[in-house]
Protein backbone atom coordinates (compact mmCIF):
# COMPACT_ATOMS: atom_id res chain seq x y z
CA UNK A 1 0.00 0.00 0.00
CA UNK A 2 0.76 3.90 -0.31
CA UNK A 3 0.75 5.44 3.21
CA UNK A 4 -0.53 8.62 2.75
CA UNK A 5 0.93 11.47 4.01
CA UNK A 6 -1.48 14.32 5.26
CA UNK A 7 1.11 17.07 6.15
CA UNK A 8 -1.25 19.89 7.92
CA UNK A 9 2.40 21.56 9.39
CA UNK A 10 1.03 24.70 7.71
CA UNK A 11 -1.99 24.43 9.94
CA UNK A 12 -1.78 27.67 11.94
CA UNK A 13 -4.99 26.81 14.13
CA UNK A 14 -4.42 27.61 17.47
CA UNK A 15 -6.49 24.84 19.20
CA UNK A 16 -8.82 27.14 20.50
CA UNK A 17 -11.23 25.20 19.08
CA UNK A 18 -10.51 22.00 20.58
CA UNK A 19 -11.56 21.37 24.18
CA UNK A 20 -11.53 18.13 24.96
CA UNK A 21 -8.61 15.49 24.36
CA UNK A 22 -9.04 11.89 25.21
CA UNK A 23 -5.29 10.68 25.21
CA UNK A 24 -6.38 6.92 25.63
CA UNK A 25 -8.84 5.41 23.23
CA UNK A 26 -9.00 1.43 22.47
CA UNK A 27 -9.59 0.32 18.60
CA UNK A 28 -10.04 -3.25 19.07
CA UNK A 29 -9.18 -5.92 16.36
CA UNK A 30 -12.68 -7.28 14.81
CA UNK A 31 -10.81 -10.89 14.49
CA UNK A 32 -8.01 -12.71 14.90
CA UNK A 33 -5.07 -10.19 14.91
CA UNK A 34 -3.63 -12.01 11.88
CA UNK A 35 -6.70 -12.25 10.21
CA UNK A 36 -7.35 -8.12 10.69
CA UNK A 37 -3.64 -7.50 9.78
CA UNK A 38 -3.24 -9.65 6.56
CA UNK A 39 -3.51 -7.41 4.39
CA UNK A 40 -1.10 -5.29 5.61
CA UNK A 41 1.58 -7.55 6.04
CA UNK A 42 4.33 -8.17 3.23
CA UNK A 43 3.56 -11.10 0.96
CA UNK A 44 6.25 -12.46 2.86
CA UNK A 45 5.17 -12.49 6.35
CA UNK A 46 1.61 -13.29 5.16
CA UNK A 47 3.16 -16.53 4.34
CA UNK A 48 5.04 -17.18 7.40
CA UNK A 49 2.25 -15.89 9.59
CA UNK A 50 -0.11 -18.60 7.65
CA UNK A 51 -2.01 -15.75 7.07
CA UNK A 52 -1.80 -15.36 3.21
CA UNK A 53 -5.00 -17.45 2.41
CA UNK A 54 -7.55 -18.27 4.76
CA UNK A 55 -6.06 -18.21 8.61
CA UNK A 56 -7.16 -21.67 9.94
CA UNK A 57 -5.54 -24.14 12.47
CA UNK A 58 -4.97 -26.32 9.21
CA UNK A 59 -1.86 -23.56 9.10
CA UNK A 60 -0.74 -24.52 12.38
CA UNK A 61 -2.67 -27.14 13.52
CA UNK A 62 -2.85 -27.44 17.12
CA UNK A 63 -0.54 -24.07 17.46
CA UNK A 64 -1.18 -20.44 16.84
CA UNK A 65 0.57 -17.19 16.62
CA UNK A 66 -0.05 -14.79 19.87
CA UNK A 67 0.96 -11.60 20.69
CA UNK A 68 1.65 -11.17 24.19
CA UNK A 69 -1.20 -10.77 26.26
CA UNK A 70 -2.52 -12.06 29.90
CA UNK A 71 -3.40 -15.48 30.14
CA UNK A 72 -3.63 -15.96 33.75
CA UNK A 73 -4.84 -12.57 35.65
CA UNK A 74 -8.44 -12.52 33.44
CA UNK A 75 -11.26 -9.32 35.16
CA UNK A 76 -13.90 -12.12 36.17
CA UNK A 77 -16.27 -9.52 34.91
CA UNK A 78 -14.54 -8.88 31.26
CA UNK A 79 -12.78 -6.03 29.89
CA UNK A 80 -15.41 -4.80 27.58
CA UNK A 81 -18.32 -2.39 28.84
CA UNK A 82 -20.85 -4.57 28.71
CA UNK A 83 -23.43 -2.30 27.12
CA UNK A 84 -21.04 -2.00 24.07
CA UNK A 85 -20.88 -5.75 23.24
CA UNK A 86 -22.83 -6.86 20.06
CA UNK A 87 -25.64 -8.73 20.05
CA UNK A 88 -23.64 -11.90 19.14
CA UNK A 89 -20.56 -10.79 21.96
CA UNK A 90 -18.72 -8.61 19.35
CA UNK A 91 -16.16 -6.55 20.41
CA UNK A 92 -17.21 -3.03 20.78
CA UNK A 93 -14.65 -0.28 19.39
CA UNK A 94 -13.75 -2.28 16.08
CA UNK A 95 -15.56 0.59 14.08
CA UNK A 96 -14.15 3.86 13.60
CA UNK A 97 -17.78 5.56 12.76
CA UNK A 98 -19.30 3.70 15.54
CA UNK A 99 -16.41 4.35 18.17
CA UNK A 100 -16.55 8.39 16.88
CA UNK A 101 -20.55 7.99 18.00
CA UNK A 102 -20.19 5.99 20.80
CA UNK A 103 -17.71 8.54 22.37
CA UNK A 104 -16.40 11.40 20.31
CA UNK A 105 -20.05 12.98 19.21
CA UNK A 106 -21.61 11.21 22.55
CA UNK A 107 -19.13 13.27 25.19
CA UNK A 108 -17.89 16.10 22.57
CA UNK A 109 -14.47 14.96 22.41
CA UNK A 110 -12.66 16.41 20.11
CA UNK A 111 -9.46 14.13 19.45
CA UNK A 112 -8.97 11.05 20.62
CA UNK A 113 -5.40 9.37 20.62
CA UNK A 114 -5.68 6.00 19.62
CA UNK A 115 -4.23 2.94 21.47
CA UNK A 116 -4.70 -0.30 19.99
CA UNK A 117 -5.47 -2.57 22.58
CA UNK A 118 -4.30 -5.86 20.70
CA UNK A 119 -0.77 -4.79 20.34
CA UNK A 120 0.18 -3.08 23.57
CA UNK A 121 2.33 -5.81 24.22
CA UNK A 122 4.07 -5.98 21.77
CA UNK A 123 7.12 -5.11 24.17
CA UNK A 124 7.30 -8.29 25.42
CA UNK A 125 7.55 -10.50 22.53
CA UNK A 126 10.42 -12.33 22.07
CA UNK A 127 11.19 -11.84 18.26
CA UNK A 128 12.35 -8.90 16.94
CA UNK A 129 11.46 -9.59 13.42
CA UNK A 130 7.80 -10.52 14.20
CA UNK A 131 7.19 -7.70 16.56
CA UNK A 132 8.76 -5.34 13.51
CA UNK A 133 6.06 -6.87 10.81
CA UNK A 134 3.44 -6.73 13.16
CA UNK A 135 3.87 -3.19 14.13
CA UNK A 136 4.37 -1.77 10.78
CA UNK A 137 1.33 -3.70 9.44
CA UNK A 138 -0.47 -2.45 12.76
CA UNK A 139 -0.12 1.54 11.93
CA UNK A 140 -0.90 0.68 8.12
CA UNK A 141 -4.27 -0.98 10.06
CA UNK A 142 -4.70 2.32 12.04
CA UNK A 143 -4.12 4.92 9.05
CA UNK A 144 -6.72 3.18 6.83
CA UNK A 145 -8.95 1.88 9.52
CA UNK A 146 -8.94 4.99 12.12
CA UNK A 147 -7.64 8.04 10.62
CA UNK A 148 -8.69 7.82 7.76
CA UNK A 149 -12.09 7.64 8.61
CA UNK A 150 -12.33 10.16 11.00
CA UNK A 151 -10.19 13.57 11.13
CA UNK A 152 -11.01 13.54 15.36
CA UNK A 153 -8.54 10.57 15.70
CA UNK A 154 -5.29 10.51 15.83
CA UNK A 155 -2.33 8.06 16.27
CA UNK A 156 0.39 6.93 17.65
CA UNK A 157 3.06 5.08 15.75
CA UNK A 158 3.68 1.88 16.90
CA UNK A 159 7.36 0.05 16.83
CA UNK A 160 9.55 -2.69 17.93
CA UNK A 161 11.71 -1.05 20.99
CA UNK A 162 13.23 -4.67 20.42
CA UNK A 163 15.77 -3.08 17.95
CA UNK A 164 15.81 0.71 18.19
CA UNK A 165 17.22 1.13 14.71
CA UNK A 166 14.55 -0.47 13.28
CA UNK A 167 12.00 1.16 15.11
CA UNK A 168 13.37 4.50 14.13
CA UNK A 169 13.15 3.16 10.98
CA UNK A 170 9.31 2.77 11.53
CA UNK A 171 8.93 6.03 13.16
CA UNK A 172 10.76 8.11 10.17
CA UNK A 173 8.36 6.15 7.82
CA UNK A 174 5.40 7.93 9.12
CA UNK A 175 6.36 10.64 11.04
CA UNK A 176 5.00 12.66 8.01
CA UNK A 177 1.81 12.02 8.62
CA UNK A 178 0.91 14.82 11.07
CA UNK A 179 -2.28 12.76 12.09
CA UNK A 180 0.66 10.27 14.07
CA UNK A 181 1.35 12.50 17.43
CA UNK A 182 3.48 9.80 19.51
CA UNK A 183 5.91 7.01 19.18
CA UNK A 184 3.64 3.84 20.95
CA UNK A 185 6.50 1.85 23.16
CA UNK A 186 5.77 -0.97 24.61
CA UNK A 187 7.73 -1.89 27.42
CA UNK A 188 9.98 -5.01 27.82
CA UNK A 189 12.37 -6.08 30.58
CA UNK A 190 14.60 -3.55 30.12
CA UNK A 191 14.49 -0.23 31.56
CA UNK A 192 13.75 2.11 29.07
CA UNK A 193 16.65 4.52 30.05
CA UNK A 194 18.93 2.11 28.60
CA UNK A 195 21.53 3.40 26.05
CA UNK A 196 19.58 0.46 23.81
CA UNK A 197 16.48 3.20 23.01
CA UNK A 198 18.30 5.98 22.18
CA UNK A 199 17.73 5.75 18.41
CA UNK A 200 14.08 5.37 19.14
CA UNK A 201 14.37 8.79 21.58
CA UNK A 202 16.44 10.89 18.39
CA UNK A 203 13.91 10.06 16.44
CA UNK A 204 10.73 10.88 18.45
CA UNK A 205 12.20 14.50 19.45
CA UNK A 206 13.76 15.27 16.38
CA UNK A 207 10.41 14.74 14.71
CA UNK A 208 8.30 16.31 17.27
CA UNK A 209 6.06 13.54 18.48
CA UNK A 210 5.69 12.00 21.97
CA UNK A 211 6.96 9.11 23.80
CA UNK A 212 3.75 6.97 24.21
CA UNK A 213 3.44 4.19 27.16
CA UNK A 214 0.91 2.29 28.54
CA UNK A 215 -0.03 -0.74 30.90
CA UNK A 216 1.38 -3.74 28.47
CA UNK A 217 -0.92 -5.94 29.56
CA UNK A 218 2.05 -8.88 29.98
CA UNK A 219 3.64 -7.33 33.13
CA UNK A 220 5.02 -9.82 35.07
CA UNK A 221 4.49 -12.75 32.54
CA UNK A 222 6.74 -12.94 30.76
CA UNK A 223 10.47 -13.03 31.25
CA UNK A 224 10.68 -11.01 28.05
CA UNK A 225 7.94 -8.37 30.09
CA UNK A 226 8.31 -5.86 32.65
CA UNK A 227 9.26 -7.13 35.90
CA UNK A 228 6.84 -6.77 38.62
CA UNK A 229 7.88 -5.81 41.87
CA UNK A 230 8.43 -8.23 44.99
CA UNK A 231 7.60 -11.59 43.01
CA UNK A 232 4.81 -12.91 40.97
CA UNK A 233 0.85 -12.33 41.66
CA UNK A 234 -1.84 -14.37 41.65
CA UNK A 235 -4.88 -12.58 40.74
CA UNK A 236 -6.00 -9.53 38.66
CA UNK A 237 -6.38 -7.90 41.95
CA UNK A 238 -2.59 -7.76 43.11
CA UNK A 239 -1.52 -8.38 39.14
CA UNK A 240 -3.26 -5.25 38.48
CA UNK A 241 -1.86 -2.91 41.30
CA UNK A 242 1.09 -4.29 40.94
CA UNK A 243 1.67 -2.46 37.40
CA UNK A 244 1.88 0.79 38.38
CA UNK A 245 5.27 0.43 39.89
CA UNK A 246 7.00 -0.76 36.68
CA UNK A 247 6.49 2.45 35.44
CA UNK A 248 7.42 4.16 38.28
CA UNK A 249 10.48 2.58 38.55
CA UNK A 250 11.36 3.19 34.08
CA UNK A 251 10.79 6.70 35.08
CA UNK A 252 13.63 6.46 38.05
CA UNK A 253 15.41 5.38 35.22
CA UNK A 254 15.00 7.51 32.84
CA UNK A 255 16.46 9.76 35.57
CA UNK A 256 19.44 8.24 36.28
CA UNK A 257 20.34 7.20 33.08
CA UNK A 258 20.47 11.15 31.91
CA UNK A 259 17.53 10.87 29.14
CA UNK A 260 15.60 14.09 30.57
CA UNK A 261 18.81 16.01 29.95
CA UNK A 262 19.79 13.99 26.74
CA UNK A 263 16.40 14.47 25.28
CA UNK A 264 15.14 17.48 27.06
CA UNK A 265 12.37 18.34 24.22
CA UNK A 266 10.83 14.85 24.38
CA UNK A 267 7.69 14.25 26.18
CA UNK A 268 6.96 11.19 27.81
CA UNK A 269 2.93 10.06 28.12
CA UNK A 270 2.29 7.69 30.64
CA UNK A 271 -1.49 6.31 30.43
CA UNK A 272 -3.38 3.98 32.83
CA UNK A 273 -0.76 3.45 34.98
CA UNK A 274 -1.75 5.92 37.40
CA UNK A 275 0.16 9.13 39.02
CA UNK A 276 -1.31 9.29 42.54
CA UNK A 277 2.40 7.58 43.53
CA UNK A 278 4.16 10.23 42.08
CA UNK A 279 4.72 12.75 44.56
CA UNK A 280 6.19 10.43 46.55
CA UNK A 281 8.34 9.20 43.44
CA UNK A 282 9.61 12.79 43.33
CA UNK A 283 10.41 13.03 46.69
CA UNK A 284 12.16 10.07 46.88
CA UNK A 285 13.98 10.94 43.78
CA UNK A 286 15.06 14.18 45.05
CA UNK A 287 16.08 13.35 48.63
CA UNK A 288 18.25 10.47 47.39
CA UNK A 289 19.58 12.44 44.33
CA UNK A 290 20.85 15.59 47.23
CA UNK A 291 22.78 12.48 48.94
CA UNK A 292 24.93 10.64 45.84
CA UNK A 293 24.64 13.39 43.24
CA UNK A 294 28.19 12.73 42.29
CA UNK A 295 27.00 8.88 41.26
CA UNK A 296 25.02 10.57 38.05
CA UNK A 297 26.27 13.94 38.23
CA UNK A 298 24.83 14.27 34.35
CA UNK A 299 22.09 14.47 36.28
CA UNK A 300 22.00 18.21 36.98
CA UNK A 301 19.07 19.32 38.78
CA UNK A 302 16.77 17.58 41.21
CA UNK A 303 14.73 14.50 39.26
CA UNK A 304 11.34 16.39 39.97
CA UNK A 305 12.18 19.09 37.88
CA UNK A 306 12.95 16.46 34.86
CA UNK A 307 9.84 14.69 35.73
CA UNK A 308 7.55 17.55 35.52
CA UNK A 309 8.81 18.98 32.61
CA UNK A 310 9.17 15.65 30.52
CA UNK A 311 6.56 12.97 31.97
CA UNK A 312 2.53 13.59 31.28
CA UNK A 313 -0.14 11.00 32.55
CA UNK A 314 -3.34 10.42 31.98
CA UNK A 315 -6.55 10.71 33.85
CA UNK A 316 -8.27 7.23 34.09
CA UNK A 317 -8.72 5.98 36.33
CA UNK A 318 -9.19 8.57 38.49
CA UNK A 319 -8.47 8.23 41.91
CA UNK A 320 -11.92 7.61 44.13
CA UNK A 321 -10.10 9.76 47.12
CA UNK A 322 -12.45 9.97 50.34
CA UNK A 323 -13.01 13.72 49.42
CA UNK A 324 -12.74 15.30 46.57
CA UNK A 325 -10.43 18.13 48.76
CA UNK A 326 -7.87 14.77 49.01
CA UNK A 327 -7.90 14.60 44.58
CA UNK A 328 -7.14 18.41 44.22
CA UNK A 329 -4.74 17.87 46.76
CA UNK A 330 -2.80 14.88 44.93
CA UNK A 331 -3.38 16.74 41.29
CA UNK A 332 -1.41 19.82 43.11
CA UNK A 333 1.35 17.43 44.58
CA UNK A 334 1.78 16.43 41.07
CA UNK A 335 1.18 19.90 38.87
CA UNK A 336 -1.81 18.45 37.49
CA UNK A 337 -2.13 22.34 35.48
CA UNK A 338 0.82 20.88 33.16
CA UNK A 339 1.57 16.80 34.42
CA UNK A 340 -2.12 15.55 33.50
CA UNK A 341 -3.91 14.72 30.35
CA UNK A 342 -7.44 13.55 30.12
CA UNK A 343 -8.30 10.12 29.05
CA UNK A 344 -11.08 7.74 28.96
CA UNK A 345 -10.41 4.63 28.20
CA UNK A 346 -12.91 3.59 26.41
CA UNK A 347 -14.21 1.06 25.52
CA UNK A 348 -12.82 -0.69 28.79
CA UNK A 349 -14.74 -1.92 31.42
CA UNK A 350 -13.07 0.51 34.05
CA UNK A 351 -13.54 3.38 31.81
CA UNK A 352 -14.26 6.93 33.13
CA UNK A 353 -17.50 9.06 32.16
CA UNK A 354 -15.74 11.82 30.56
CA UNK A 355 -18.26 14.67 32.30
CA UNK A 356 -17.94 12.59 35.36
CA UNK A 357 -13.96 13.46 35.29
CA UNK A 358 -14.14 16.49 34.40
CA UNK A 359 -16.63 17.71 36.97
CA UNK A 360 -14.11 16.00 39.28
CA UNK A 361 -10.68 18.13 38.55
CA UNK A 362 -11.89 21.45 40.13
CA UNK A 363 -9.94 24.52 38.75
CA UNK A 364 -7.91 21.93 37.05
CA UNK A 365 -10.73 21.03 34.35
CA UNK A 366 -9.70 22.84 31.42
CA UNK A 367 -5.62 22.13 31.50
CA UNK A 368 -6.24 18.37 31.47
CA UNK A 369 -9.25 18.41 29.14
CA UNK A 370 -7.02 20.16 26.41
CA UNK A 371 -4.75 22.69 27.22
CA UNK A 372 -1.87 20.17 28.50
CA UNK A 373 -2.86 17.45 25.42
CA UNK A 374 -1.89 20.68 23.19
CA UNK A 375 1.33 21.62 24.79
CA UNK A 376 2.61 17.56 24.34
CA UNK A 377 1.62 16.97 21.42
CA UNK A 378 1.77 20.12 19.67
CA UNK A 379 0.44 21.23 16.05
CA UNK A 380 -0.47 17.51 15.22
CA UNK A 381 -3.04 17.51 17.75
CA UNK A 382 -4.31 20.59 16.22
CA UNK B 1 57.03 39.17 60.29
CA UNK B 2 53.97 40.72 60.81
CA UNK B 3 50.75 39.89 59.47
CA UNK B 4 48.18 42.30 58.84
CA UNK B 5 44.61 41.65 60.35
CA UNK B 6 45.44 38.74 62.04
CA UNK B 7 45.27 38.83 65.62
CA UNK B 8 43.25 38.64 68.25
CA UNK B 9 42.24 42.50 68.31
CA UNK B 10 40.80 41.28 64.91
CA UNK B 11 39.26 38.28 66.40
CA UNK B 12 41.03 35.82 64.96
CA UNK B 13 42.82 32.65 67.39
CA UNK B 14 45.62 30.98 67.03
CA UNK B 15 44.17 26.94 67.69
CA UNK B 16 47.29 25.16 67.84
CA UNK B 17 50.47 24.03 65.99
CA UNK B 18 49.55 22.84 62.38
CA UNK B 19 51.05 19.41 62.77
CA UNK B 20 48.28 18.95 65.42
CA UNK B 21 46.01 18.57 62.29
CA UNK B 22 46.54 15.24 59.89
CA UNK B 23 46.37 16.71 56.58
CA UNK B 24 42.95 15.26 54.81
CA UNK B 25 40.18 14.83 57.53
CA UNK B 26 38.76 17.03 60.18
CA UNK B 27 39.62 17.44 63.60
CA UNK B 28 37.33 19.42 66.21
CA UNK B 29 38.44 22.68 68.09
CA UNK B 30 36.53 24.67 70.36
CA UNK B 31 36.64 28.30 70.32
CA UNK B 32 34.27 30.29 72.19
CA UNK B 33 31.86 27.31 72.42
CA UNK B 34 31.48 26.95 68.56
CA UNK B 35 32.53 23.36 67.76
CA UNK B 36 34.55 24.00 64.37
CA UNK B 37 36.02 21.17 62.48
CA UNK B 38 39.44 21.81 60.74
CA UNK B 39 40.60 20.43 57.69
CA UNK B 40 44.18 20.59 56.93
CA UNK B 41 44.60 20.58 53.22
CA UNK B 42 48.97 20.67 53.05
CA UNK B 43 49.43 22.52 49.81
CA UNK B 44 45.96 24.21 49.72
CA UNK B 45 46.25 25.67 53.26
CA UNK B 46 43.73 25.17 55.97
CA UNK B 47 39.54 25.32 56.33
CA UNK B 48 37.19 25.43 59.25
CA UNK B 49 33.63 24.50 59.13
CA UNK B 50 31.11 24.52 61.74
CA UNK B 51 30.28 20.99 63.32
CA UNK B 52 26.71 21.71 62.15
CA UNK B 53 25.47 20.66 59.12
CA UNK B 54 22.41 22.75 58.25
CA UNK B 55 20.33 20.10 56.88
CA UNK B 56 20.12 17.83 60.11
CA UNK B 57 22.28 19.16 62.34
CA UNK B 58 24.95 16.09 61.98
CA UNK B 59 28.41 16.58 63.34
CA UNK B 60 30.03 17.73 59.67
CA UNK B 61 32.73 19.38 61.56
CA UNK B 62 34.09 15.92 63.22
CA UNK B 63 32.85 13.19 61.07
CA UNK B 64 32.96 14.62 57.84
CA UNK B 65 34.68 13.24 54.93
CA UNK B 66 36.87 15.54 52.58
CA UNK B 67 37.16 14.20 49.02
CA UNK B 68 36.75 15.57 45.53
CA UNK B 69 33.00 15.56 43.59
CA UNK B 70 31.80 15.02 39.91
CA UNK B 71 31.00 18.16 37.81
CA UNK B 72 27.77 18.33 35.50
CA UNK B 73 28.67 16.20 32.62
CA UNK B 74 27.16 14.21 29.46
CA UNK B 75 25.26 11.10 30.57
CA UNK B 76 28.18 8.22 31.07
CA UNK B 77 30.58 10.61 31.05
CA UNK B 78 32.61 11.55 34.20
CA UNK B 79 35.01 14.19 35.29
CA UNK B 80 36.82 14.66 38.20
CA UNK B 81 36.14 18.11 39.95
CA UNK B 82 39.34 18.60 42.26
CA UNK B 83 37.43 21.75 44.25
CA UNK B 84 37.23 20.20 47.69
CA UNK B 85 34.65 19.50 49.41
CA UNK B 86 33.28 17.67 52.72
CA UNK B 87 30.64 15.08 52.53
CA UNK B 88 28.14 15.40 55.55
CA UNK B 89 28.45 12.03 57.27
CA UNK B 90 24.80 11.27 57.76
CA UNK B 91 23.15 12.14 54.00
CA UNK B 92 26.10 12.51 52.28
CA UNK B 93 25.16 16.02 51.12
CA UNK B 94 28.56 17.99 50.09
CA UNK B 95 29.78 21.28 50.30
CA UNK B 96 32.09 23.34 48.89
CA UNK B 97 35.05 23.88 51.48
CA UNK B 98 35.66 27.50 50.88
CA UNK B 99 32.53 28.62 50.28
CA UNK B 100 29.76 26.54 52.20
CA UNK B 101 27.70 26.22 49.60
CA UNK B 102 26.19 22.65 48.70
CA UNK B 103 27.52 21.22 45.03
CA UNK B 104 25.69 21.51 42.42
CA UNK B 105 22.31 22.88 43.75
CA UNK B 106 21.38 20.20 45.77
CA UNK B 107 20.20 22.61 48.24
CA UNK B 108 20.09 26.14 49.14
CA UNK B 109 21.08 25.56 52.51
CA UNK B 110 24.66 26.63 53.62
CA UNK B 111 27.19 25.34 55.34
CA UNK B 112 29.25 28.21 57.79
CA UNK B 113 32.95 28.45 56.81
CA UNK B 114 35.11 30.54 58.89
CA UNK B 115 38.20 32.01 57.72
CA UNK B 116 40.83 29.97 58.39
CA UNK B 117 44.83 30.66 57.94
CA UNK B 118 48.06 29.02 58.86
CA UNK B 119 50.81 31.44 59.86
CA UNK B 120 54.37 30.61 60.98
CA UNK B 121 53.50 27.09 61.14
CA UNK B 122 50.51 28.12 63.35
CA UNK B 123 46.32 27.52 62.44
CA UNK B 124 44.97 30.77 63.15
CA UNK B 125 40.90 30.75 63.02
CA UNK B 126 38.56 33.34 63.04
CA UNK B 127 35.38 32.17 64.89
CA UNK B 128 33.57 35.86 64.08
CA UNK B 129 33.94 35.91 60.54
CA UNK B 130 32.70 33.56 57.42
CA UNK B 131 34.53 33.16 54.15
CA UNK B 132 34.30 34.58 51.96
CA UNK B 133 36.28 37.70 53.11
CA UNK B 134 39.17 39.39 52.67
CA UNK B 135 42.16 37.77 54.10
CA UNK B 136 44.96 38.11 56.24
CA UNK B 137 48.47 39.03 54.21
CA UNK B 138 51.48 38.00 54.73
CA UNK B 139 53.98 41.34 54.66
CA UNK B 140 57.60 39.60 55.88
CA UNK B 141 57.75 36.14 56.23
CA UNK B 142 58.81 32.65 54.51
CA UNK B 143 55.28 31.83 55.70
CA UNK B 144 52.56 32.45 53.89
CA UNK B 145 48.80 32.43 54.60
CA UNK B 146 47.14 29.95 52.05
CA UNK B 147 43.99 30.65 52.53
CA UNK B 148 43.38 32.13 49.11
CA UNK B 149 45.44 30.36 47.22
CA UNK B 150 43.38 27.53 45.87
CA UNK B 151 41.99 28.59 42.84
CA UNK B 152 40.25 25.36 41.57
CA UNK B 153 36.31 25.65 40.24
CA UNK B 154 33.17 26.37 42.83
CA UNK B 155 30.89 23.80 43.47
CA UNK B 156 28.47 26.00 42.97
Amino acid sequence: MTITTNDQSTDTSTGADIRLVDCDVHPNFSADWLIELRDHFSPEWASKFGAREAYTTRAFPGASHTLPYNPFYPVPVGVMRGELLGPNGEMPATDAKVAAKQLLDEYGIDRGLLVPAGIIGVGSHPNVDVVTEVASATNKWVVENWLDVDDRYRGAIICAPQNANRAADEIARWSGDQRMVGVYFSLGNVLMGDERYFPIFEAAEEAGLAIMLHVSGAEGIFPTAPSLPGGTPTVQLDWRASWVYCYAANIANLVARGVFEKFPKLKFVFAEVGYTWLPDLMWRLDTTWRSTRSDVPWVKRPPSEYILASCRFTTQPLPETETDEQLMQVLAMMHAEKTLLFSSDYPHWDWDDPRATLRRLGHFKERVAAANAIETFGSRLL
Amino acid sequence: MSVVGLGPEDGWVDVGDLGQFPPGQPTIVTVGGIELGIVNLEDHGVRAVRNYCPHRGAPIGAAGFVTTTFSPCEPSALVVNLTTVIRCPWHKWEFDLDTGRPAYGISTMQLQVHEAAVVAGRVWINPARQRPRRQPVVQDSVDRTTADTQASERTS
